[in-house]
């Protein structure tokens, strides 16, 4: 077992609301090793949010997060930042490509975060990716010089180039036409497939949730197998 | 792909939207601060510089005042020590141009000889000057507007070697006039500045031939100052000048005279001063030889019953005339006075005499002796040599030709007086024992007028040798001062303009460093998704903030450097404004522009320091933010409506406006200085209420749901409300900022509130006086002012304090550099006292407080002194505290000790330290007549009293001002500072508006996708721009409205104090600037965030 989220609660709270907003209901999961799953829901249901706090970047009000047995809710901070760097990977609405970067240096951004980068190698697996889907004759471009789809392909290439366990995708689609919307979900469908990770995709789109394994729906704070 | 690549990268992209900004804002904020430093440079090195100007090439002078050494001895100098020396003969004197029209007092007339020039900064372009002809410096040509050529009329005061207040010295003193031509106007660099005093403005300089200004004055090739330039190896010493002082002074250079009465076998030694000083009276009684003390005076009459001889001198010779047994009580005459007086033996003689008193009071007093012997007048009782050589009397050819220091009644002067004269000159009638004449006619001066030595095997060199051994150059006044080693510490320990222009400046430092961080903000918020992407892929907060931190500190070298540049030029700009606009704090044009190396590396430092410390505090707050607000790139901002913080407000106004209400009610905003600090707090607690106000007003705008009165104006303003502490922010901001300036700035001392009350700084005096030439009479008496005129019913109830004055530096404010012996006033403290004139602000502990003035009597010990000055000049002149002792050599030589026992509050007497006159007298008996004056003359009297005492002491070189007048230079330093405050905070204040208008564009730039929903909905673009134009307007108003009436409240006495020049025309432009300039960035901000097309901001929430 992968990831194991246990018992998930999650309060925000507000001005009209100061005692909280109760958005994640007890919500427990399993997630195995190179699984794919849709979270659906309609918005505000707080599919980004229970992304957010797999990923490390939110915290729940209670319960826990396991990623390989590692409770991810209680490292430090710097266990947290090589967990992210590591073992997850994660892809935005917006691709949030950083335009002072050419494709090729945008990929290779996660790879600066570490001690003793192996550059080289990881260069070399980046133009694999890059070719992979198709990108590596616009690897000296900048975002700028770059559609959206290809922007947000340059985005999961980025989210893979550590080879992460588990890859987080929070509404990829949500700025794409539908044809590019079902390329990209289709790569990540393909990579999931071919690099063994382990894939949770946040939608609100029924058509690209059925290319998941498993579906599950977020209503009322609670999370639902479909 | 490495670290550096990617700071390489972002460092590139972002610099013209980010990083060129905040190059700008880093080049202002360090630049001013390295300008500032350099300002600091550049006035010590110009103070250096006027200091190696005024000295030239000399090291050590003697400065010997009134007394007056041979000029040769400079000579003697150059050839003993291989060094160039030159002797100046120095007087005070008054220039007079233009036929009277144009007239400048206080004219330092500087005798010279070739070797002078030698020891100029630079060498000189004129030539010998010829009897006659005068080279004068600029300054002087620039006041009088004389040119080469022109004619010019020197009236300078005769010098007698005779000291002004000895017995029978005259009362006034005789002037000589020169008419001279001058030859040639020079600069500073060829010792047009030429001064002993320590100051940063020249003095008025003539120079004159020595020859020629000696024999003119009757000085007999004397000098009062010998100016010694260091050897080839820069190794002269004091020690090696006060050695070479000892074996080269001769008798003459103490005012002695060594001469054989060949007639009478004696040699006899004689003083210019008339009386012996007691170190010479010392130096004669060491050498062991056989000598006899002479004591001759002059008496008004002789009397026996009732017979008088009238005018005659009377003697105490010593033996073979006086014998030793010749009692206190008896009197040897001569057979003349014999017969005149029908006397004989065992008569009884009443002898009648003047002695001086106080304030050159006359007091006559008579004494009666027991004729002992009658002598006949013959050998030694012929000896005309006992009269001593008093002015008026020994010149004369005729006894009607007599014209000393006493009244003389003509009408007593018979035939049988004027034949005596003739045959016998002064030769005395009487004879008396040395203790009976010292007993009698003891002084200040000595009580000696010759000593004899009867020729012997010893040569009269030896005895003079013998006397010179003994007798100390310094005793009479020659002593070697390292005069340049002085000046540059002089210079070194001035006021710091590098810190005081840190502090003027501070204003715009930090607003250049808020501007800095604003722009910052604006462009790493707009990066925010970038620190969440790198956060999220792992990154730890160290990392990314590494990251930004390296691009800072790129742009903070490149913008420190850049900064040096700036700050050159900033430099500049003050240094013409302290040479013009701002003269009055320095008092001087030039001051140039001097880069220190280590200064722009400490200033560069600094700045990038500054802005690490600025742009540090940015990104700490920004790696504070959760990933996910970075990543939306919003801040998840609530600013809960507590009932609690309402209460708070509305409690803070309320308090704070009944503060102000009740200071308004009860302080006096006419009271000056104390009035000033309660009205500042009473406009910074009206700052506080109107801040509060503000918010109170933001909250109850954002709870309005009338939407009857809902229109595009409402709307502006009810949008403030959203983020109220952003908007209270910058009404802060505004408000606190014109609030300093205005505050500070405007806030003036003032000379003119109460200025005839005595507790004030013009002690209730009228006016102050100067003159060049003392003073002799005591303008009180009936003499003084019937000689002055001032015996008519007009000037009946003015009433004179006067002080005697022993030169020496400046040191009021309006002097920069810092002085070790200001020039010292000896006044009658019971004048003041009786007065309750002046105010202290601080005294020592073990005094009588409620009789301050009086404490200066006291004489601690030998030569330990009390003393008085202003606080002003203790502090800033000085560097010193109340308490604190003053070191300076008296007239004898011997060190002096002034202990400052209190300070005065801001008063006329800056520049000078005050003791009382009767010990003033003990140290310095020299300095008669008295130099400076304080009268009180009734108001309506003043003007008639100024015009009628400026034409009759036109002569005396006096310069008369109104206190209030006086009071008001040294005030204006501090004005001018704050007025360089008002005028650089002003420039603060247009920086920050420029933040303004960064906050407006980030405001706009944020909510852009409300701006697109308007613009969808049908707002015009001039709709959408009057509504921002009304949200941002409100807050400028507030801000302005907030901070200037507070500011005016707390300057309220500034209105109320007369004589103040309130700068209203810099209150006016400065908030009509800000407001000026925070509209146009609020309106380019406006527009040119409207201009793209904002309906693509729809598709992004």
């Amino acid at each position: 077992m992968l990831l194991k989220v246990n018992n998930l609660i999650k309060y925000y709270s507000t001005p009209v609301n100061p005692e909280g907003l109760l958005v994640l209901n007890d919500i427990s999961l399993r997630v195995d090793a190179g699984e794919s799953i849709a979270v659906v829901g309609p918005s505000g249901s707080g599919k980004s949010t229970l992304l957010n706090i797999i990923g490390t970047l939110d915290r729940p009000t209670s319960g826990k997060v396991l990623l390989e047995e590692k409770d991810v809710t209680s490292i430090s901070s710097n266990e947290t930042s090589m967990l992210r760097n590591r073992e997850i990977g994660f892809i935005f609405q917006l691709h949030h490509l950083l335009p002072q970067c050419s494709v090729l240096e945008n990929v290779l951004v996660p790879v600066l975060a570490q001690q003793n980068p192996d550059m080289a190698g990881a260069t070399a697996r980046a133009n694999h990716l890059l070719d992979k889907v198709g990108l590596s004759a616009r690897k000296e471009y900048r975002p700028g010089q770059l559609s959206g789809g290809e922007c947000q392909r340059v985005a999961v290439i980025r989210a893979l180039i550590n080879r992460p366990s588990l890859l987080l995708a929070d509404e990829p689609t949500g700025s794409l036409d539908s044809q590019t919307a079902l390329n990209l979900v289709q790569l990540l469908v393909e990579l999931n497939r071919d690099e063994k990770i382990a894939l949770i995709m946040v939608t609100h789109s029924m058509e690209l949730a059925k290319k998941m394994e498993t579906i599950y729906r977020l209503q009322n704070g609670q999370l639902i197998k479909e | 792909m490495s670290f550096f690549k990617l700071l390489k990268n972002s460092l590139l992209f972002y610099f013209r939207t980010q990083h060129l900004p905040v190059i700008l804002g880093t080049v202002i904020g360090t630049g001013i601060l390295i300008g500032a430093l350099i300002v600091g440079d550049s006035v010590r090195f110009s103070l250096e510089k006027m200091t190696l100007d005024r000295l030239g090439k000399t090291k050590f002078a003697i400065s010997s005042g009134d007394r007056y050494f041979r000029v040769e001895l400079a000579k003697e100098i150059a050839k003993d020590l291989q060094v160039k020396s030159a002797s100046v003969l120095n007087l005070n004197g008054i220039a007079v141009a233009g036929g009277g029209q144009s007239r400048l007092n206080n004219v330092q007339i500087l005798g010279i000889e070739n070797n002078f020039w030698d020891l100029s900064p630079e060498n000189v372009p004129v030539q010998q000057i010829k009897d006659n002809q005068a080279v004068i410096n600029n300054r002087l040509a620039l006041k009088m507007g004389l040119k080469v050529n022109d004619n010019l009329l020197l009236r300078i005061n005769s010098v007698d070697f005779f000291p002004l207040d000895a017995p029978f010295a005259r009362d006034i003193q005789k002037s000589v006039a020169l008419r001279v031509t001058i030859k040639a106007i020079i600069q500073d660099k060829h010792f047009g500045r030429f001064s002993l005093k320590t100051n940063q403005i020249p003095p008025y300089n003539v120079f004159l031939s020595a020859s020629f200004l000696s024999e003119t004055m009757d000085m007999d090739n004397r000098a009062n100052i010998l100016l010694v330039a260091d050897n080839k190896d820069k190794s002269l010493t004091i020690n090696m000048l006060e050695q070479f002082l000892d074996h080269s002074f001769k008798l003459a250079d103490a005012g002695l005279k060594f001469t054989e009465l060949p007639e009478f076998k004696t040699f006899e030694l004689t003083s210019d001063r008339i009386f012996l000083e007691p170190a010479v009276v010392a130096a004669v009684d060491e050498t062991g030889l056989e000598f006899k003390k002479i004591l001759t005076y002059f008496v008004n009459q002789f009397k026996v019953d009732g017979k008088t001889t009238p005018y005659s001198f009377i003697s105490a010779p010593g033996e073979p005339i006086v014998h030793k047994n010749l009692k206190e009580d008896q009197i040897i005459i001569n057979q003349w006075l014999a017969d005149d007086l029908s006397a004989k033996t065992g008569d009884t003689i009443r002898i009648d005499y003047y002695v001086p008193g106080p304030a050159r009071q006359l007091l006559e007093k008579s004494t009666s002796l027991k004729i002992a012997a009658i002598v006949p007048i013959m050998g030694r009782t012929a000896d005309k040599h006992l009269m001593p050589g008093f002015p008026g009397l020994a010149d004369a050819d005729n006894c009607r030709d007599w014209d000393p220091g006493i009244p003389i009644d003509l009408d007593k002067i018979r035939q049988k007086d004027e034949k005596y004269w003739d045959t016998y000159r002064g030769t005395p009638k009487a004879y008396i024992s040395l203790l009976t004449a010292q007993n009698l006619w003891e002084n200040r001066f000595g009580k000696l007028t010759a000593i004899r030595f009867p020729v012997s095997s010893i040569n009269p060199e030896s005895i003079q040798s013998a006397i010179l051994n003994n007798l100390k150059p310094a005793s009479v006044g020659l002593v070697f001062r390292p005069v340049l080693e002085e000046g540059l510490i002089a210079t070194k320990e001035a006021v710091d303009f590098g810190q005081l222009f840190l502090g003027l400046s501070f204003f715009i430092i930090v607003s250049a460093l808020i501007l800095t961080g604003l722009l910052y903000i604006l462009g790493i918020e707009k990066r925010a998704n970038e620190t969440g992407l790198l956060l999220a892929v792992g990154y730890k907060t160290g990392q990314v903030k590494k990251l930004y931190l390296g691009e800072i500190f790129i742009i903070a070298v490149v913008g420190s450097l850049l900064g040096i540049m700036f700050g050159i030029l900033y430099n500049q700009i003050v240094l013409f404004g302290l040479g013009s606009l701002w003269r009055g704090a320095v008092g001087t044009s030039s001051l140039t522009l001097h880069i220190v190396p280590v200064t722009l590396l400490i200033g560069f430092a600094a700045g990038i320091f500054i802005i690490f410390i600025a742009i540090g505090l940015v990104i700490q707050r920004q790696s504070l933010k959760s990933i996910v607000d970075l990543q939306q790139a919003q801040s998840r901002y609530h600013d809960s409506l507590s009932r609690k913080k309402i209460n708070i407000a509305i409690l803070t106004t309320l308090i704070s406006l009944v503060g102000v209400f009740i200071i308004l009610i009860t302080t006096d905003p006419g009271r000056g200085h104390e009035a000033s600090a309660v009205f500042f707090g009473a406009g910074s607690l009206l700052l506080i209420a109107g801040l509060c106000s503000s918010y109170l007003i933001l909250i109850r705008v954002s709870r309005k749901t009338d939407v009857s009165s809902l229109n595009l104006s409402g709307l502006g303003v009810r949008n403030n409300s959203r983020n109220r502490k952003r908007s209270l922010a910058i009404i802060g901001l505004l408000a606190c900022g014109i609030f300093i300036v205005i505050g500070v700035g405007a806030n003036r001392q003032g000379s003119l509130l109460h200025a005839e009350k005595r507790e004030s700084g013009t002690g209730g005096f009228a006016f102050w006086g100067e003159t060049v030439s003392p003073v002799l009479y005591d303008l009180n008496s009936q003499k003084g002012r019937k000689f002055f005129e001032l015996d008519t019913e007009e000037f009946e109830n003015a009433d004179f304090v006067q002080m005697r004055r022993k030169s020496g530096d400046d040191a009021s404010c309006l002097n920069l550099n810092r002085v070790r012996q200001p020039a010292i006033l000896g006044l009658d403290p019971a004048e003041l006292d009786k007065r309750g004139a002046f105010t202290f602000s601080k005294t020592i502990g073990n005094i009588d407080k409620s009789h301050i003035w009086l404490e200066l009597n006291k004489k601690y010990a030998d030569n330990v002194i009390p003393a008085i000055a202003d606080e002003t000049v203790i502090i800033w002149g000085l560097g010193k505290a109340v308490g604190d002792t003053l070191n300076y050599i008296n007239e004898n030589g011997q060190p002096l000790k002034l202990v400052l026992i209190a300070g005065l509050v801001n008063s006329i007497f800056q520049g000078h330290v005050l003791i009382a006159e009767n010990l003033f007298i003990d140290q310095f008996p020299s300095a008669g007549g008295y130099n400076v004056f304080l009268a009180d003359v009734p108001k309506e009297n003043q003007q008639i009293f100024e015009k009628h005492l400026t034409f009759i002491m036109q002569n005396f070189g006096l310069e008369l001002i109104p206190s209030y007048v006086r009071l008001a230079e040294f005030n204006k330093v501090e004005n001018t500072y704050l007025s360089i405050f008002l005028s650089l905070g002003g420039l603060g204040l247009i920086l920050g508006s420029i933040g303004l208008g960064i906050i407006v564009f980030r405001n706009i730039l944020e909510r852009r996708g409300e701006m697109a929903l308007l613009s969808a909905v049908g707002f015009s673009r001039q709709s959408i721009m009057r509504l921002l134009l009304s949200e941002h307007i409100f807050l400028l108003i507030a801000g302005l409205l907030t901070g200037t009436v507070s500011a005016l409240i707390s300057i309220l006495p500034v209105f109320f104090t007369p004589g103040i020049s309130v700068p209203y025309f810099s209150i006016v432009l400065a908030v009509l600037f800000l407001f000026i300039f925070g509209f146009l960035w609020i309106y380019i901000a406006a527009r040119s965030s409207l201009k793209t097309n904002l309906i693509p901001a729809l598709r992004y929430e």
